[in-house]
Formats: structure tokens, C-alpha cells, sequence
């Protein structure tokens, strides 16, 4: 068993640098709240995902030996420094993953700093923007943004592509994919307001929308979707993250974080930060995957 | 009959039956599966991890398309996107989700070629592309 660093655990980020507001996370926490922000797109957690404790040891084992924990359908980490752009890196991971689930790709290692998957380019992955929905949710930049209005924002709308992405899809619309380091697979540039967002963007956007989002009622339930394959976005201690992998052993959940790295939250961080999480279980589907947003579009 | 004429008949019918059989290959066109999906509720059932691994197997080793789509999919349009309509159709026709929570469908074009009830392992997606 490979010690984990202690400094990976548990992380909390200087204030100057969290993203998401204990204003905002405490009123996401609201009963109702996230269920409300996302209309039809809302669904009660069933039963069939449920899977007991008694039995997360052999399916954690199950999932590491088949490579099929949500962090085995992220193709790529991103780097918000020095944003404040957490919540929607976390959105743009979970729907990402969502997306990969579907399509049926299994990135072996998850992602990896500085590399890019050949399978990315032929399975039709598609890289999105984490400047939109901030920039509606905030757009006075600095500060951050809460997860009940991006996950509305992105039900609404849906989700804007990178200008990175791992092949030329022939996007009309793109955005730059943060305005902080980015990296080799996320661009970044300077602040678009979404009134200097392309002409037409939403006729991109459209094809990139949560179908059905799940909110988990208690950590076990959280647990039991990241045993199913689907990443859990949590908030908690002024940051943003998916939870992508259930280590069994260690009693710790792993996420890739967006600074380029994974890290670890603690049982006992588990047990608090479900509250107010999200998990995107379905997005919309293209005709070609080849074409994600159509032809042109 | 001479040994000789039974062995030139026994020649004759062996060339003519390998040559039936040749042309009888030739008569069977070989369809050639171009997508597997596997179409399932998730109220019902989650994605098996071992028909992931199937899944993810057709996609890099078989050169098909290989997909998990919730029965309710949409497109950015609000329609059922069209590589879709074909295996959703056969699922719902097969009773998911009212009966059955899954359904594995092996097409080509918008044939469907067979199908699997609610796959549990790798080898029942992966044997339905020879």
C-alpha cells in the first residue's frame, strides 16, 4: 500500500484562493435548493445505485481491478491558480466524466499531468470551458460562484467547449478554458464577460447539458455513486472538487483537484461535505460522436 | 464398381461439396456490426463494471462503436439522437424499463443483429462481435 502524503490530505486552500463562499455553501446546503436549480434535470436517488457498505470492499475492489471508478472516465486534470473558478472546474469535471462513462472510454490511469490520451481524440472526448457558467454566476470576477447557480446555469444552457480540445471538432463556439494557468489540455486567456461571448454560443452550448442530476442524501449515498462509476461534485472548506475514487482501504475518497493534482479527503471530511453535493448521471448524446455539437454547429 | 470409379466419384463429390459450401458462404452476406449499445434505466440497474470492460474492449479492440445511453437520451435538440433510435427502439420493444432494466444491442445501421438481456460480464458483450 503506497503511503499517501499527508500534505495531500484534507487539503485547505489560503483564503485568498478559495472559490466557493460559506455563504454560498451554506445556502446550497439548503434542503431543496440544488433540486430546484436544476428543473427537469433533478432525480431522486434509486435504489438500484445504492450499494451497502458491507459490500463497498468487493466493489471497490471490483472497480480497481476494472478500472471503472468515475476517475477512470477523466481524461485530464485543469488549472484554475490563481482563480476562483473551483465550482465550475469541479462542474466541468462531472459532466466531462458523465460524458466519457457514456461513450464507453476507460482512461486506465485517469488523469495525468502534462499527457493526453490518443483515445481521447478517437472516442469524441470533448473539453469544456470553466469560465462559463462563472462568468454568469459572477461576473465581477474575483470571489467565486456558487454551485446552485452554475448547475442552473448549466441545465439551462448547457456547457461551453475549450478552445483546447483533443481534436479539431470544428466547433463554431469556444471559450477560453480559464483564466488562470490552464495546461496542456485546458486553454486560458483573459476574462470574457457573457456579453462578449461568441454570437450564437448557446447553439453550441445546447448540445452539452446535464440530463439527470442526482443530489446524494447522506456520505454513504455520495459513496455509492462514486461505486457506480459517477463523480460526486462536493463543497467544502471554501473549495470545489469531484469525488472520482472510494479508496477502500484507506477509508478516503481521491479527486482530481484543479491544480494539476489528485488529493484525498478524509473519512471524517466525507461525512460533512456531501451536503449540498451533485452528481451528473446523464448529458445529452450527439447524433455522430464525431461531430459532438452536430455538423458546424 | 472398380476402385478406381469409386474413388473418381468420391473425388467428384468431395469437389462438389466444397464448392456448395463456397458458394453457399458467398449466398450468406456477412453483416458486419457496426455499434453495440447498451441501453439500460438507471432507476433500475447501474452500468455492471465487467460490461464497462466489455464496453471499453469493443471500442479499442473491435473498431465499433461501443456506448452505455440511458433509455431516456436526448440530444441538444431535445430529440433521441440518431445513432440511438434504432437500439432504444429495441429496448423499449424488449421491455426496458417496464420488464427488463437492460438491454445489449449489437447493430448495423439501423439493423439490429441481436441483442442481450441485461448483460452482467464481459464476455456476454464481447461475444456478440465475432
Amino acid at each position: 500500500m503506497n503511503e499517501i502524503p499527508a500534505n495531500l490530505v484534507d487539503v485547505v486552500l489560503p483564503v485568498d484562493e478559495q472559490g466557493y463562499p460559506e455563504s454560498e455553501m451554506l445556502a446550497d446546503r439548503e434542503s431543496g435548493v440544488l433540486w430546484d436549480c436544476c428543473g427537469s434535470a433533478s432525480r431522486a436517488f434509486p435504489k438500484s445505485l445504492w450499494v451497502e457498505p458491507r459490500e463497498w470492499e468487493a466493489r471497490s475492489k471490483e472497480n480497481d481491478r476494472n478500472k471503472t471508478w468515475p476517475i477512470n472516465y477523466i481524461d485530464r486534470f485543469t488549472n484554475q491558480v490563481p482563480t476562483h473558478e473551483c465550482t465550475n472546474h469541479s462542474l466541468t469535471r462531472n459532466i466531462e466524466g458523465a460524458r466519457n462513462r457514456a461513450r464507453g472510454i476507460i482512461y486506465p490511469d485517469g488523469p495525468k499531468k502534462e499527457f493526453r490520451y490518443e483515445q481521447s481524440a478517437k472516442a469524441g472526448s470533448v473539453w469544456f470551458s470553466a469560465m462559463w457558467p462563472y462568468n454568469k454566476a459572477n461576473p465581477r470576477i474575483r470571489g467565486g460562484a456558487g454551485v446552485r447557480q452554475v448547475l442552473e446555469y448549466a441545465c439551462t444552457y448547457g456547457m461551453m467547449p475549450d478552445k483546447i480540445q483533443p481534436v479539431d471538432y470544428k466547433f463554431k463556439h469556444t471559450m477560453p478554458g480559464t483564466m488562470g494557468r490552464g495546461n496542456k489540455n485546458q486553454s486560458h486567456g483573459d476574462w470574457v464577460s457573457v456579453a462578449e461571448m461568441p454570437d450564437g454560443w448557446q447553439e453550441t452550448a445546447k448540445h452539452f447539458k446535464p440530463l439527470e442530476v442526482i443530489f446524494p442524501e447522506s456520505w454513504e449515498q455520495a459513496v455509492s455513486l462514486v461505486i457506480n462509476g459517477i463523480l460526486v461534485s462536493v463543497g467544502r472548506d471554501g473549495h470545489a472538487i469531484p469525488w472520482a475514487r472510494w479508496l477502500w482501504d484507506r477509508q478516503m475518497m481521491e479527486y482530481p483537484d484543479s491544480y494539476d493534482v489528485l488529493r484525498y479527503d478524509s473519512l471524517r471530511t466525507v461525512k460533512y461535505a456531501w451536503q449540498g453535493s451533485f452528481a451528473i448521471v446523464s448529458v445529452t448524446s450527439p447524433d455522430d460522436w464525431r461531430y459532438p455539437a452536430g455538423i458546424a454547429a | 464398381m472398380k476402385n478406381s470409379t469409386k474413388l473418381f466419384v468420391g473425388l467428384l463429390l468431395f469437389i462438389a461439396i466444397g464448392w456448395s459450401l463456397d458458394k453457399s458462404n458467398e449466398l450468406i452476406p456477412q453483416t458486419k456490426i457496426t455499434a453495440v449499445t447498451y441501453v439500460y434505466e438507471k432507476d433500475k440497474t447501474e452500468i455492471p463494471s465487467l460490461v464497462a470492460v466489455g464496453i471499453n474492449k469493443l471500442n479499442i479492440e473491435k473498431g465499433v462503436i461501443a456506448t452505455s445511453i440511458e433509455i431516456d437520451a436526448f440530444d441538444g435538440t431535445g430529440e433521441i439522437p440518431k445513432q440511438y433510435q434504432t437500439p432504444i427502439a429495441a429496448a423499449k420493444a424488449a421491455g426496458v424499463p417496464d420488464t427488463i432494466s437492460a438491454l445489449l444491442v449489437a447493430t448495423s445501421g439501423d439493423k439490429v443483429l441481436q441483442t442481450v438481456k441485461e448483460p452482467t460480464t464481459d464476455t456476454q458483450v464481447l461475444e456478440v462481435v465475432p
